[in-house]
């Protein structure tokens, strides 16, 4: 999925673009409101995060412009101005939520989800929407994966792990397929981001992280879903 | 300006003064009647002292017609020589104890003099009954006047000891003159007197006041008899006393009325000045507020993703973490007070947001040695306004964070009919008996001493409990014996 962010301070700009693509998503940045409008004809993003008060053109007013040649694209505000009317405002341009500063990584990462959710569900229905390992059900329509009662919550990055995992059951998947298949071609991340992502996967999905069922580590290649041994452990 | 200040103005200013005014012209109309009514007193008492003075004139010319009708006989020649010789008296009647008429003589030749006289008095003889009923004066003598021609006639009758009457009619231009001659000095008097005859035609007036056309007397006085038909009035300027007498009085009210206005104008402008200076005030920490908001997310922003990068070990990067959460309930605080807003609830899980709450403070928190333990009851969704329940439960925390260090929280939640109950407890030194009333207070500190090592902006509580009122339930202090344990009460 395909994020633009459009934020005139630089810092926060580059915090969000980190988060957005920790969280598995392809982010675009503009600085200002008028290259927000450039990059969302040329680039067709999936959804847009837009800062209100930006120099030259306001998020308002790049809302506005967004909105009459795509009526259907998510749009999150971020923005200082947290009174009554701005937000009002805000929601009856037609933006799907209102961030207001200064916020959290865990906020951020939320609302993000709750979006990239109801974009995936307003999508026509992909063949497969679920998948089992073991006892824990993927469902990445919903971000989420259920073990009996339990609900956990993933990310984007998350279920794109899983689902390779899943797809190649049996099989080590070495580090550049993950890097190929998960972050894309033009994100060149080290093995430590690898190897930490999936440490805080095993720590949400795994019933006992230190013995690891689900994702096990095949030294020197990758990493490996054993079906099989899943089932054996039971 | 604001309507309301125009009342308060009105209620203040204008309407008492109004009162004043009013209360103060009628008085003075009051006096203004009391005094002419005494002014008119004084005049009709000047013209009764005239009046006496004409009586008295009269009550003379009585005795000397008494004196005169005291005839030995009725000789026609004597009496016309009387009538030659006495200035006052125009003409005898004499009339037998019968009624019939001795003098003029009946029979034999009488004088033109006579002859005017029968045909003046002619009603005299034609009903003698009425003539004594109508006079003036005891049965056996008295005053009759009559109306003749063009004026006036006046006759004084006396009955004789054998039964006859004898009468004299009276000269009336020399009645006139003495009348004239006995009424007071012109320069005396200050307005005008005129005296009337009975026809209402003015006979005789003095004095230097000239009246207009139509204007009425002051005062009028009919004589005493026999004249009492006749009328005394009295003219006088007062009228002018009348158009003055209130211009003091206006003046001074208007001018108290003008005093008070420009003090009014005075403390509304420095008022408004003052509002105007507390607003920018206001305005220019919302502004600052905004500010801070900017450089705090980076802050914020990027000590999370450090936290998540470094080692669990690394205690520094969490301490910038929970500063930085502390700042921003701060400014969450500030412009909460400075500018309330209204909510947007939504249903939502209450348990669910107060882990994520507890979650935010855990670093806080143990780093003053204060361990959270939670009890989650509740079973079915609350419509609540996520930010500003989180804020509620952020002071609270902060509060405990900020006075209880090394003692545990307990926070549970519990539905009881239409309510949710959050209650949050900590074993600090509580709150003094006395002051639980005043902790919700704006402001207000339990202690304001730079030396206690806390922090805080003082509108903590009263902003968690102003968010509770608006959510339709109340924030309270419930007594216990150590600690404070504040109780949320959130419609279902």
């Amino acid at each position: 999925m395909k994020v633009l962010v459009a934020e005139d301070d630089p810092y926060t700009r580059r915090g969000l673009a980190e988060i957005l693509e920790a969280e598995g998503y392809r982010t675009i940045t503009a600085k200002d409101g008028r290259e927000a409008i450039v990059l969302v004809e040329c680039e067709k993003p999936d959804f847009i995060c837009l800062d209100i008060m930006m120099p030259g053109l306001n998020g308002y007013d790049v809302c506005r412009a967004i909105r009459k040649q795509n009526p259907t694209v998510p749009i999150i505000f971020l923005s200082a101005k947290s009174e009554e009317v701005d937000k009002i405002l805000g929601l009856e341009l037609g933006a799907d939520d209102f961030i207001t500063k200064p916020f959290g990584v865990k906020e951020v990462i939320a609302r993000i989800r709750a979006v990239t959710r109801r974009c995936l569900a307003s999508r026509p229905p992909a063949p497969v929407t679920s998948f089992k390992m073991g006892e824990l059900e993927i469902r990445p329509d919903e971000l989420r994966a259920h073990r009996g009662r339990q609900v956990i919550e993933l990310s984007l990055r998350d279920v794109k792990i899983l689902e390779l995992l899943h797809q190649r059951a049996g099989k080590v998947v070495d580090r550049n397929t993950f890097f190929n298949e998960c972050w894309g071609l033009e994100h060149i991340p080290n093995s430590r981001t690898l190897d930490q992502h999936i440490a805080q996967l095993r720590k949400r999905i795994e019933l006992d992280p230190q013995h690891p069922a689900l994702i096990t580590t095949v030294h020197g290649l990758g990493y490996r879903y054993d079906s099989a041994k899943c089932q054996s452990n039971r | 300006m604001k309507p309301k200040l125009i009342i308060i103005y009105l209620l203040i200013v204008v309407v008492p003064l109004a009162l004043l005014g009013g209360l103060s012209v009628r008085m003075a109309r009051d006096e203004q009647t009391m005094m002419q009514q005494r002014f008119r007193e004084l005049l009709t008492e000047q013209l009764r002292d005239i009046d006496t003075t004409l009586a008295n004139l009269l009550a003379t010319r009585e005795r000397s017609l008494q004196h005169a009708l005291e005839l030995p006989d009725f000789e026609t020649a004597r009496l016309r020589e009387l009538v030659r010789a006495n200035l006052l008296i125009r003409q005898f009647f004499v009339l037998d104890p019968k009624g019939k008429r001795v003098h003029p003589p009946a029979t034999g030749p009488v004088t033109a003099t006579e002859q005017d006289f029968l045909e003046r008095a002619g009603q005299i003889w034609k009903d003698q009954q009425q003539f004594y009923q109508t006079s003036e004066g005891a049965s056996d003598h008295g005053w009759y006047v009559w109306f003749w021609g063009n004026g006036f006639n006046l006759v004084y009758w006396h009955r004789n000891h054998a039964g006859s009457i004898v009468a004299a009619e009276v000269d009336r231009a020399r009645l006139m003159a003495d009348i004239v001659a006995a009424l007071p000095e012109a320069g005396a008097v200050n307005g005008r007197i005129a005296l009337a005859d009975s026809t209402g035609t003015t006979i005789y007036q003095w004095g230097n006041y000239v009246p207009g056309p139509t204007e009425q007397p002051q005062t009028t006085l009919a004589l005493s008899a026999p004249l009492n038909s006749w009328r005394l009035s009295y003219f006088a300027a007062t009228t002018d006393f009348n158009r003055h007498a209130f211009w003091p009085l206006l003046t001074g009210i208007g001018a108290v009325g003008l005093a008070l206005t420009i003090l009014a104008i005075y403390f509304y402008r420095e008022n408004t000045r003052e509002l105007r200076n507390a607003m920018q005030r206001v305005s220019f920490v919302n502004q600052v507020s905004h500010e801070l908001k900017t450089p705090l997310t980076n802050i914020r922003l990027y000590a999370e993703l450090l936290e998540n990068e470094l080692p669990k070990t690394n205690r520094h990067v969490s301490v910038i973490v929970a500063e930085s959460q502390r700042l921003s309930r701060l400014i969450a605080n500030v412009l909460r007070y400075a500018r309330p807003r209204t909510l947007h609830k939504a249903p939502g899980n209450v348990d669910s947001l107060l882990l994520s709450v507890i979650e935010d403070f855990t670093p806080a928190l143990a780093a003053k040695g204060i361990t959270v333990q939670f009890t989650g009851n509740t079973r079915t969704a609350v419509k609540f306004d996520a930010d500003a329940l989180e804020q509620i439960i952020g002071n609270l925390l902060s509060n405990a964070e900020k006075y209880a260090p090394g003692h545990p929280i307990e926070i549970t939640t519990q539905q009881t009919g239409n309510t949710t109950l959050i209650t949050i407890a900590d074993h600090g030194p509580g709150i003094p008996p006395g002051r639980c009333a005043d902790i919700f207070k704006p402001f207000y500190r339990l202690s304001n001493q730079l030396s206690d090592g806390v922090t805080g902006t003082g509108i903590g509580l009263t902003i968690a409990r102003d968010l509770a009122r608006q959510h339709g339930g109340d924030l309270t202090l419930l007594p216990t014996v150590t600690g404070a344990t504040f109780q949320l009460q959130l419609p279902s």
